[in-house]
């Protein structure tokens, strides 16, 4: 069974085969984390809505038709589950989740490496949901705009128009960091 | 290809220009064959693109822990499964229509004119006292109705 497709290991879940559920949890919960990581920025929250989404993938099986792969599926009920999340519980910056640094690096690049890349972080966070979730699904997850479009659950130009406001965003913020140039 | 609309298709589709459509690519290219500008734009765009990628490459060390807590987590029994109740209306949904969608349209359509017919077509009534009386009177129709004048059978 390990190497069934998470397609084939769905129609079993839809069956009712646990252990089909608890090997397909096992090879999303990372992702699944990720995902609603960079989106929530918070790791106990990521953590509950990944729990939770796990589970109604379990309770929802049997009404779950092979139209999408279940990665587009199941990114989108994380997704949701973060931006409702998110409506109710005060934002906690992703910076804020404090990864842990590689201790072998060079302290000056180390510190450097840091900065930028909190700075990118939080540039990151700060913007609005559903733009951020585009950059998350699209650079992150390495999803093609028609992907990002149907887990986020509207149109290719939809995404598209998502990322042109995205990136404008971030290029006011990261300016001198980009060197724009002439770019305004 | 205008600089404003390079711009705005470098944040649509991202500086990988080898992944782009081949027309918009073609006009992107002969742009930047042309204005520096373009190629300027295109540069800060690749380092955008870098920066976002690096910010999404610091993956959290602690993933791998925190997945195994998640499946820890799930019960032990887990809940009932949402199944739809078994009805016909389902069972026909199961069904692929697609490779007879044709014959079920034609079929649909001839259902359809024959309504229209029956609520507004001619309506003849074959009892009608005038239907009978012009019928008999028709000699052709009459001669329908004779006997076969060899034979003798009645049609």
């Amino acid at each position: 069974m390990d190497g069934a497709s998470d397609e084939d290991l769905m129609q079993r879940v839809a069956k009712g085969d646990e252990a089909a559920f608890r090997l397909l949890s096992g090879r999303y919960a990372a992702r699944g984390l990720l995902l609603a990581r960079r989106i929530t920025g918070n790791r106990a929250d990521a953590e509950e809505v990944v729990q939770e989404a796990l589970l109604r993938v379990w309770i929802n099986a049997p009404r779950w038709r092979p139209l999408a792969a279940f990665r587009t599926w199941f990114y989108r009920v994380v997704l949701n589950l973060c931006l409702s999340r998110r409506r109710r519980v005060p934002f906690l910056p992703l910076a804020a989740a404090g990864d842990p640094l590689d201790p072998a690096a060079d302290p000056a690049a180390r510190m450097e490496d840091d900065e930028t890349a909190r700075q990118i972080a939080t540039a990151i966070a700060e913007l609005p949901d559903r733009q951020r979730a585009a950059i998350v699904l699209t650079y992150d997850e390495g999803l093609s705009n028609a992907e990002a479009a149907a887990i986020l659950e509207t149109s290719i130009s939809g995404v598209e128009a998502l990322l042109v406001r995205a990136k404008r965003a971030l290029r006011e913020k990261l300016g001198s960091r980009i060197d724009m140039g002439e770019i305004g | 290809m205008k600089l404003a609309e390079f711009q705005d298709a470098i944040d649509r589709r991202g500086s990988d220009l080898s992944a782009w459509p081949d027309e918009p690519r073609v006009a992107a290219e002969r742009l930047l064959a042309a204005e520096p500008a373009a190629r300027a734009r295109l540069a800060a765009a690749q380092r955008l693109d870098h920066l976002i990628a690096r910010g999404m490459t610091a993956q959290p060390a602690s993933l791998d822990a925190a997945a195994a807590r998640v499946l820890a987590r799930l019960p032990r029994e887990l809940p009932p499964q949402r199944r739809f109740a078994p009805s016909w209306p389902m069972a026909l949904l199961d069904v692929d229509l697609a490779p007879s969608r044709l014959r079920i349209a034609a079929l649909a359509g001839v259902a359809c004119l024959g309504v229209v017919l029956g609520l507004f077509g001619p309506d003849v009534d074959a009892r009608d006292v005038r239907f009978v009386v012009a019928a008999s009177a028709e000699p052709d129709l009459a001669a329908v109705f004779e006997p076969e004048p060899l034979t003798g059978v009645r049609p």
